[in-house]
């Protein structure tokens, strides 16, 4: 989620620069947390509410704000703005859209223009898919299929799928281990009843998966993650 | 009578990828065309899943950001599906916004004129994706007919809007040809556009 970072440091300087334009005490710390980020936490949203109030109060108090266009140099839409067919080389004519390379550099991650995250991941929704009951309800159900199955297959296997809007499970695929283990979970898997759905901005999203099994001699069931 | 719209998602802190400064991206649900590499499908059939906003609404949830629109000279950007067929709904959201917000539009134009021609005066940039002007190779991507994206280019020519335009000319494999993207391009010169995004369409698996 280099993006995310990237995306965090940029609107910080932005932030930086509306308190430098008003006057206004902006200390914020540097981050350190090594996490996945999104370009924004809780933190982050605070010095903007912070920054709000001190321009209210700094409006109520009869002086002027600086905030129109302060930062309008550091992000402009790139491969468009000002660009004329004329002025295309070949490359950029068989080259993929790109955006401000002086934003992005060292990023992996693109984000193209007008496409929304259509699947999410765990970490980025709000409120996490649920099996119901929770996570031991998972575990009993999963027992009892378990249980059912005609063969105890030895190994491991790690399974990803997605639980859709609607609480549903879709594409259950093996992305590591035995694949005769990896089909057997996929069975129990397609028997899981519905989730509630995992939220983002209050809105059920479909949102990616995985379930890790190992099945050993000694300890039977060893893990579920 | 108060608009509501199905939203199939909002995306804050958009940098340079949808408009100038920061931007979020607000995606309708539905849309005239079914294009074969669609970026967001979920924007075509059952709109059941997503939830109805109101102006109001999309504005409170939006308006976390003003700060960085602001500063940026950012602001929302419409996209999804296509945000054309929801003129009153933009309409609602400017009075909410106020001018300072930049609204863009991105949008494929397949629209009756008089969507534009409400929406025009609402907004400040759209983004337009014109898949090819040649009516076959158009219609075999989109599964409709380019006559209306075409009136509403001359609409915008006419209206001396082609500078607030920034017009997508895609190479879409298996569709058609650079050679096709440079008679696309002449086209649209000859009516007065000058700022063009030529790439290719990323073809993903959905």
């Amino acid at each position: 989620m280099a993006r995310g970072k990237q995306t965090c440091k940029i609107l910080k300087e932005i932030r930086r620069q509306i308190a430098e334009a008003n006057g206004i005490e902006f200390a914020t710390s540097e981050c350190r947390y090594k996490g996945d980020c999104l370009g924004t936490c809780p933190k982050c949203e605070a010095e903007v509410r912070y920054l709000e109030q001190q321009l209210r109060a700094r409006s109520l108090a009869g002086r002027a704000i600086a905030l129109a266009g302060i930062s309008a140099g550091m992000i402009l839409m790139s491969g468009c703005s000002g660009t004329t067919s004329k002025n295309q080389s070949t490359e950029d004519i068989h080259g993929e859209f790109i955006e401000s390379p002086e934003m992005i550099e060292g990023v992996e991650d693109t984000v193209v223009e007008g496409e929304l995250p259509a699947i999410w991941q765990e970490y980025q929704v709000d409120e996490k898919p649920q099996f119901p009951g929770g996570d031991d309800a998972m575990r009993q159900f999963f027992d009892e299929c378990w249980l059912k199955e005609k063969d105890a297959i030895l190994g491991s296997a790690k399974i990803g799928y997605i639980v859709n809007s609607k609480g549903k499970i879709e594409n259950p695929e093996i992305i590591e281990g035995d694949s005769l283990l990896g089909e057997q979970l996929i069975r129990i898997i397609n028997q899981f009843p519905d989730y509630t759905p995992g939220k983002k901005n209050g809105t059920p999203v479909d949102v990616y998966k995985t379930f890790s099994f190992s099945m050993s001699l000694q300890v039977g069931v060893d893990t579920i993650r | 009578m108060q608009q509501r719209a199905k939203i199939i998602g909002i995306a804050r802190h958009r940098l340079s990828t949808d408009g100038d400064g920061v931007t979020t991206l607000v995606a309708f649900h539905g849309c005239p065309l079914h294009c074969r590499y669609c970026l967001n499908p979920q924007s075509l059939g059952d709109g059941g899943r997503f939830r109805e906003y109101s102006p109001e609404e999309l504005y409170a949830e939006t308006r976390v950001d003003e700060l960085y629109f602001i500063a940026t000279n950012g602001g929302v950007t419409f996209g999804g599906g296509e945000p054309c067929l929801r003129p009153q709904f933009i309409g609602e959201f400017r009075e909410l916004c106020g001018p300072a917000w930049q609204l863009n539009l991105e949008t494929s134009l397949n629209v009756p004129s008089a969507n534009i021609e409400i929406l025009l005066p609402v907004v400040n940039t759209l983004i337009i994706d014109i898949k090819d002007m040649n009516h076959d190779i158009y219609r075999n991507y989109t599964g409709q007919t380019n006559k209306l994206a075409l009136n509403n280019l001359r609409l915008i020519a006419d209206a001396g809007r082609q500078q607030d335009c920034i017009i997508r000319i895609p190479l879409i494999p298996d569709y058609n040809t650079d050679a096709d993207r440079e008679k696309s391009r002449n086209a649209l010169e000859a009516l007065g556009f000058t700022r063009f995004d030529l790439f290719t369409y990323q073809i993903r698996k959905h």
